[in-house]
């Protein structure tokens, strides 16, 4: 196989893997509505939410985003508000990280690849949600 | 003895590939959550041994020191610092907790899957990179010799892996004594 026929390949899986990636998201979508309106219960804080925001935009390794949550999950101060959301947060994430090695097979580029599209999908979904969630009663109440 | 500069290229070749960061983001962050639970379980056995009820858990704050001094100096610093903790004269689970942390970073362990260099050889071999069997050589000083080759090898990767895997555990460490509370 030559150098061109390997990058066309690629070129194909990875197409192939963004529509997988946003069909998923698509579907996961209400799950990730669940885990903005939990974050929303638990009187998560403008700043931990653009926290967790700002490591899932910059980040390029999955498990820092993991990490973030395991870590403010543990913290001695605000660990109450973390504590009550972070197994949601990171159930999903697992679940994230399952169908990005089902999207990639034996492809490590396009598993990193799809794990990373699919974080980044997700956190909008769940901040999104939350940021709507914080502002329903402002938008029921009407003005 | 000589390193085969075949074997070295290929490893540093190796570590930027895209299986290695995936290695780096999944593997042994699996890895680094059985640590946890080892280092507690470790933790229980001494307070087993001395016959104590109550099993105290590590201060999070023993946990502080670790990523600076992998930043500062590597592995060599770590150990160090390992050394230095499990010998103090402190509370037990923190002399339990820095031998066990010590046994599993160990460098010069050979042969045993369950440390930290062991998870590298074993992701090489999977890899294709395969390190020369110590235990294959007939005398003790060729075996003895060719260990030490194999911790040669392996060295740029244990301290590229060093760093994350110490990320790994802390956070884990971080989240599942919470959980425990």
């Amino acid at each position: 196989m030559s150098f061109q026929d390997v990058s066309n390949d690629m070129d194909v899986k990875r197409r192939q893997m963004w529509k997988d990636v946003d069909l998923f998201l698509e579907e996961f979508y209400a799950h990730g509505c669940e885990a903005g309106r939990k974050m929303q219960e638990s009187e998560m804080g403008m700043a931990q939410v653009r926290g967790l925001e700002s490591i899932i935009v910059s980040t390029r390794r999955f498990s820092e985003v993991i990490n973030y949550i395991k870590n403010q999950s543990g913290k001695d101060t605000k660990s109450v508000k973390w504590k009550k959301i972070a197994g949601t947060l990171l159930t999903q994430l697992e679940t994230l990280e399952k169908t990005a090695e089902e999207l990639g097979g034996d492809n490590p580029v396009i598993v990193l690849e799809a794990k990373l599209k699919l974080v980044r999908g997700w956190g909008k979904q769940v901040i999104s949600h939350y940021l709507f969630e914080k502002a329903k009663p402002q938008i029921m109440g009407g003005s | 003895m000589q390193l085969d500069s075949q074997i070295q290229t290929k490893i540093e070749e190796h570590m930027h590939s895209s299986g290695f960061f995936l290695f780096l983001d999944q593997e042994l962050r699996i890895y680094a959550e059985e640590c946890v639970l080892s280092s507690i379980e470790a933790m229980e056995n001494k307070a087993l041994e001395l016959k104590k009820h109550k099993v105290n858990k590590l201060k999070k704050s023993q946990l502080h020191s670790i990523p600076a001094v992998v930043q500062a100096g590597g592995m060599k610093k770590l150990q160090e610092l390992a050394i230095k903790q499990a010998e103090k004269q402190s509370r037990p689970e923190n002399s339990a907790f820095w031998g066990w942390f010590k046994g599993i970073i160990d460098p010069s362990v050979d042969i045993s899957d369950g440390s930290l260099p062991g998870q590298i050889r074993k992701y090489l071999k999977r890899a294709g990179i395969i390190l020369p069997d110590p235990d294959s050589f007939p005398d003790k000083n060729s075996a003895k010799a060719q260990r030490k080759a194999n911790a040669e090898y392996i060295k740029p990767a244990l301290e590229r892996v060093l760093p994350v895997f110490c990320e790994h555990f802390i956070c884990h460490y971080n989240y599942q004594v919470q959980e425990e509370k």
